[in-house]
């Protein structure tokens, strides 16, 4: 398989308007990983994600999809080495936190209805066990379908369905107790 | 690529709910202008230099790059010019050409910097491309000195010298100017030393040869490789007539192997 994407091959040969359209497309959602998944600076995260797929687009071969899929997959293993480096394990920044992250640049009205809207979601995914979380989350803020999530997390797509089932239903849960 | 704000739904994916929604557009915000020229801009160079870099690493062995295949004489041919156009391609030369593919090939119109012009044309060349070089005056050149550093050096005014000098890690660096167009620049570690002799030619370009010396063997020889930045890419061998078993690092393409 060849990169086909006019978009991707100009990137590859380093032009900025084409890492432009990439970030301006890719960034939020990865910066919306990251915040949720409770890192501490997501936008940095963000930069750093790029910058290593920047690094390494001369060994990457296929197609959009294959791409988006490749930069969450740098952006999970991102996280995990920061964990560990870390030596605490996974663990979320306090809903407080991350939701003040997320309205920091919205007016006084819309930055408190934002923070809510963060902090109900964020502790409905408190609920879920990392794995869960990261589930969710790839399928849903990176919009990867289960075999994209499973070859991030390094599992089977059939366990990935039985991870989201689960998880599904913990959510489920979580919504009609609201 | 799909967005946030394009989103369709489909109501046979349990994750496109209402709260998936909401949590996607919770967790999910625009990004600031600012920060997306921002990382474009990073992300270009390093894509840029990461190309360059593959370039040049073919180049360096005979790889057939859109068309043209080098040849071991244009990949080997320069020594101390070898291992600064070397140290270029990693360091700048490929930041440059980023430079050059984002601003509209200024190289193309020899238009860049001396320094980034001579680098990318340095680059380039080995592709069978051929851009305008600039005059030697005001160049930097980084000359790598083995695995001990590298050293950038610039003339201005015809005096030579150091703009810029990294150590490796373990190695001290000592620079002794011994003129106003000549100079010296001493690596040592332990009992190892590498000397980098630069001097300003009569014809105003920079020539400078890099040398190994071990205190641990006295009787030991000295090997020394050397070449002359003028764009045509001259190289001197000097060699005591006595044979010596290291191999000097010069930018990964030059060896030295003297025999009595």
């Amino acid at each position: 398989m060849a990169i086909l994407d006019p978009v991707l091959l100009a990137a590859q040969g380093g032009d900025e308007r084409a890492w432009a359209q990439i970030v301006r497309d890719l960034g939020p959602r990865v910066v919306g990983y990251a915040r949720a998944k409770g890192v501490v600076d997501p936008e940095d995260l963000m930069q750093e994600v790029f910058l290593a797929a920047a690094q390494r687009i001369g060994r990457f071969d296929g197609s959009l999809d294959d791409f988006r899929s490749w930069v969450f997959s740098i952006a999970h293993h991102k996280m995990v080495d920061e964990h560990r480096r870390r030596a605490r394990g996974p663990h979320l920044v306090p809903v407080e936190a991350a939701a003040h992250t997320a309205g920091a640049d919205d007016g006084p009205a819309e930055s408190l209805i934002a923070r809510e809207d963060v902090r109900s979601s964020l502790r409905a995914l408190e609920e879920l066990s990392p794995v869960e979380r990261d589930v969710v989350l790839l399928r849903v803020v990176a919009e990867l379908d289960s075999e994209q999530v499973g070859s991030i997390l390094d599992k089977r797509p059939g366990t990935i369905r039985v991870i989201q089932s689960r998880a599904l239903d913990k959510l489920k849960q979580v919504v009609r107790e609201r | 690529m799909r967005h946030s704000n394009d989103h369709q739904h489909n109501p046979t994916d349990p994750f496109d709910a209402e709260w998936a929604d909401e949590l996607r557009n919770a967790v999910v915000t625009e990004l600031s202008p600012e920060l997306v020229a921002t990382t474009a801009h990073q992300a270009a160079l390093a894509s840029a230099a990461a190309a360059a870099s593959i370039a040049s690493a073919a180049a360096a062995s005979g790889t057939a790059i859109g068309g043209n295949t080098m040849t071991t004489a244009t990949a080997t041919m320069t020594g101390t010019a070898a291992a600064g156009a070397s140290t270029m391609g990693a360091k700048l030369a490929a930041i440059v050409v980023a430079g050059a593919t984002v601003t509209g090939g200024l190289a193309a119109t020899g238009n860049l910097p001396d320094a980034a012009q001579s680098a990318t044309a340095d680059l380039v060349s080995k592709v069978g491309i051929e851009l305008p070089r600039p005059d030697l005056a005001g160049i930097i050149e980084m000359v790598d000195v083995g695995s001990a550093g590298t050293v950038s050096l610039s003339i201005v005014d015809g005096a030579l010298e150091v703009a810029d000098l990294a150590a490796v890690g373990g190695w001290n660096a000592a620079i002794q100017q011994t003129a106003a167009d000549e100079l010296t620049v001493v690596f040592t570690q332990g009992e190892s030393t590498l000397t980098l002799d630069a001097t300003v030619a009569t014809d105003g370009s920079l020539v400078t040869e890099v040398a190994e010396r071990s205190t641990t063997r006295p009787d030991s020889p000295q090997g020394s490789v050397s070449g002359e930045v003028d764009g045509s890419a001259g190289i001197g061998v000097d060699t005591d007539p006595i044979e010596i078993d290291s191999q000097l690092d010069v930018g990964g393409s030059v060896g030295i192997g003297l025999n009595n």
